[in-house]
């Protein structure tokens, strides 16, 4: 066991340099340069622009730059006699702007040690800006989970039971809807119904009543939860059922069930004790892609219902071209992804130890 | 001379006896006795002509322009004279705004998806062909793609390039040509080893030759059903970017960005949010209905 989960450790390590690439090279790719926007002064001169664009090191091959960003050049010269001026240096040249003096040490630590640089609206690290909100996207992709497979797993397998009758008929057509509507709509469809004047339940959007020094504790603010845990609930429930239904259609038909139902047992113990465990198995595998549409999905649903999660956080970094913040984003959002892989494919080895090879 | 015993005799003549049906014919057939799958075709198939036909019906029909505001005409409701489903808060047409929207949307996702197609293909039967390290490769790609959230990754990507209708057909290519990558080269693993392929190298077939002459016709079909799903897929994923203001950007309609006022439009007037919604929602629900029934026609375990 704990050999597969160290091999699965080692096979996310490629994975995760592949994801620091590919988001590098996108925003590589943006027009405007860093200069201009951290020299907002009209008066700075040409030279000292120049000299700055050498310090930063933009006009480096791109691999370069790209390896700075990951690992900082903090390391890559240094200091030795202690008078502020790197004296040694791999990969950049000591003189980099050309003043005839060496530069002093680079100060970036690179994001593998989570230095994603400053944030150009909040002026903070962007690391911070994601744990403050990250809570927040969590508690609504739980509340998400806690709804939908508990019951996509029930409308599977009573499907499966009675397939073909118009339970199962009902219960496909529902999961092809739930899977065709879009999340923004159904979100809409929900402010229609629950926002009306002489209706007025349920709170529109937020994730609590504006108070100074945070929100309260969850069980204090739940009703905040209900609409956009619902209009993100419907496709997991489609996916889960439709899922559910064909592992469970598959063990109803195994070997071992027909043991059960020959041995006399009643079609209830068959079903719940013999094939819904069996089917079950199979869903640990479900759980990674779910986290990873949860991600996507709760970014409109959070921009709907203004919930201060990371998914608002990074379309409002977006439209802002805050690249700092777009970055760290991704890169978190991408470490969970692989995370979520990672824990449901351990999942799915412990309840399934044929896999375990 | 005496009668011989012939199949003739017993009433089947000979040359319809030899005759069977292909599997396509098979399940074209199929298609075309199930009734949910028919009806979600002739769905799909006149929305796509009304959107194709419409700078005709807006122009000649119904005598508007999609792209004209009329401040002092707008937010009129559905059934307003000379609009037959009301005005947009700048008091353009509504329903030729539907019918251009739907041209933008069907075709970036129409593309997209055969775009998409044809380099999952290509890559899916070259990495399943050759295996080795040209297969470590793709599937560390491929991995590392599906690892970042694919809205995440088409945020980024706009941001950067903030995309017209073209460059969003191949972002989303780009982000869409897994599935079919996968699907082909789980395929070509198999086929490799048939006899056919070794009877074709054995008479001097290229290695491209036998890819894409012999084992790509044999993954035809699955490819159908992947791609109607895809187009809905894509659907969804351009109106979602749309709607949150980094897809197709305003003037052009999508039914995406015709959603994009929000929870103020959503106020005043509901029917402009809800009306492009429920096309979104219908056309994706047919898309997906229609692979649902090719892929039920097409799977061989299926007799009749």
């Amino acid at each position: 066991m704990n050999h597969f989960i160290i091999r699965r450790l080692i096979q996310a390590i490629p994975t995760f340099f592949g994801i620091t690439i590919i988001s590098y090279f996108i925003i590589a790719a943006a027009p405007g340069d860093p200069v201009s926007i951290l020299t907002f002064n009209p008066r700075t001169s040409m030279e000292e622009r120049q000299r700055l664009a050498a310090r930063l090191g933009v006009n480096d091959p791109i691999y370069l730059q790209y390896l700075r960003w990951l690992v900082g050049d903090d390391w890559m010269r240094w200091d030795t006699d202690g008078d502020g001026l790197s004296d040694r240096s791999i990969l950049i040249p000591l003189d980099a702007d050309g003043d005839g003096e060496p530069d002093p040490p680079g100060e970036r630590l690179g994001i593998l040690r989570g230095d994603f640089g400053r944030s150009f609206t909040y002026r903070e690290n962007p690391l911070k800006l994601i744990g403050e909100r990250l809570p927040a996207t969590i508690e609504l992709n739980i509340a998400t989970l806690l709804i939908s497979v508990p019951l996509g797993i029930t409308i599977g397998i009573l499907a499966a039971i009675w397939r073909g009758k118009s339970f199962d008929q009902s219960a496909r057509v529902l999961a092809v809807v739930g899977d065709s509507v879009p999340s923004f709509l159904m979100a809409f469809g929900l402010i229609m119904i629950f926002g009306a004047p002489t209706f007025n339940l349920l709170p529109m959007g937020g994730m609590c009543a504006p108070v100074r020094g945070g929100c309260p504790p969850i069980y204090q603010r739940l009703e905040y939860l209900v609409l956009p845990t619902i209009a993100l609930s419907l496709g997991g429930i489609a996916g889960w059922s439709r899922f559910m239904r064909a592992a469970m259609l598959e063990t109803i038909t195994s070997d071992y069930v027909r043991t059960a139902k020959a041995k006399g047992l009643s079609n209830r113990a068959v079903w719940f004790r013999h094939s819904a465990r069996n089917a079950l198995i199979p869903m640990a595998t479900f759980l990674g892609p779910t986290f990873v549409s949860l991600l996507g999905g709760a970014t409109i649903i959070e921009t709907i219902f203004s919930w201060p999660g990371v998914g608002r956080l990074l379309t409002q970094s977006v439209s802002a071209q805050d690249y700092p913040v777009i970055m760290a984003s991704v890169v978190i959002g991408s470490v969970l992804t692989i995370l979520g892989f990672l824990i449901s494919d351990i999942l799915y080895a412990v309840f399934d130890p044929r896999i375990r090879l | 001379m005496t009668a011989q015993p012939s199949i003739t005799k017993i009433g089947i003549p000979l040359h319809e006896e030899i005759r069977t049906k292909s599997l396509l014919q098979k399940a074209l057939y199929r298609v075309w006795h199930d009734r949910l799958t028919m009806t979600a075709l002739i769905i799909i198939v006149i929305l796509t002509t009304l959107a194709i036909l419409a700078p005709f019906i807006s122009n000649q029909i119904l005598q508007v322009e999609y792209d004209k505001p009329d401040l002092r005409n707008n937010y009129a409701p559905i059934g307003a004279p000379g609009h037959i489903l009301g005005t947009d808060d700048l008091g353009r047409d509504h329903l030729a705004r539907l019918l251009y929207g739907g041209q933008v949307s069907l075709g970036i996702a129409f593309f997209a998806a055969i775009l998409a197609i044809i380099i999952g293909v290509t890559v899916g039967v070259i990495s399943g062909y050759y295996g080795g390290f040209i297969d470590d490769f793709v599937i560390w790609f491929i991995t590392t793609l599906d690892s970042i959230p694919s809205l995440f990754l088409l945020l980024i990507i706009s941001a950067v390039l903030s995309p017209g209708p073209f460059s969003l057909v191949l972002i989303l290519a780009f982000l869409g040509w897994i599935g079919a990558t996968r699907i082909v080269r789980g395929e070509t693993f198999s086929l490799r080893e048939r006899d056919f392929t070794l009877a074709a190298r054995s008479m001097g077939a290229s290695d491209w030759r036998i890819m894409f002459v012999h084992i790509v016709p044999n993954v035809a079909s699955l490819l159908i059903i992947s791609l109607t799903s895809a187009i809905g897929g894509l659907i969804l994923t351009e109106s979602a970017l749309s709607f949150l203001g980094f897809g197709v950007k305003a003037p052009t309609p999508s039914w995406g960005n015709m959603l994009s006022g929000g929870i103020d439009l959503l106020r005043r007037a509901p029917h402009l949010i809800f009306v492009p919604g429920i096309l979104i929602s219908l056309t994706v629900f047919c898309l997906y209905l229609i692979g649902d029934g090719l892929r039920d026609a097409f799977d061989p375990r299926i007799s009749d």
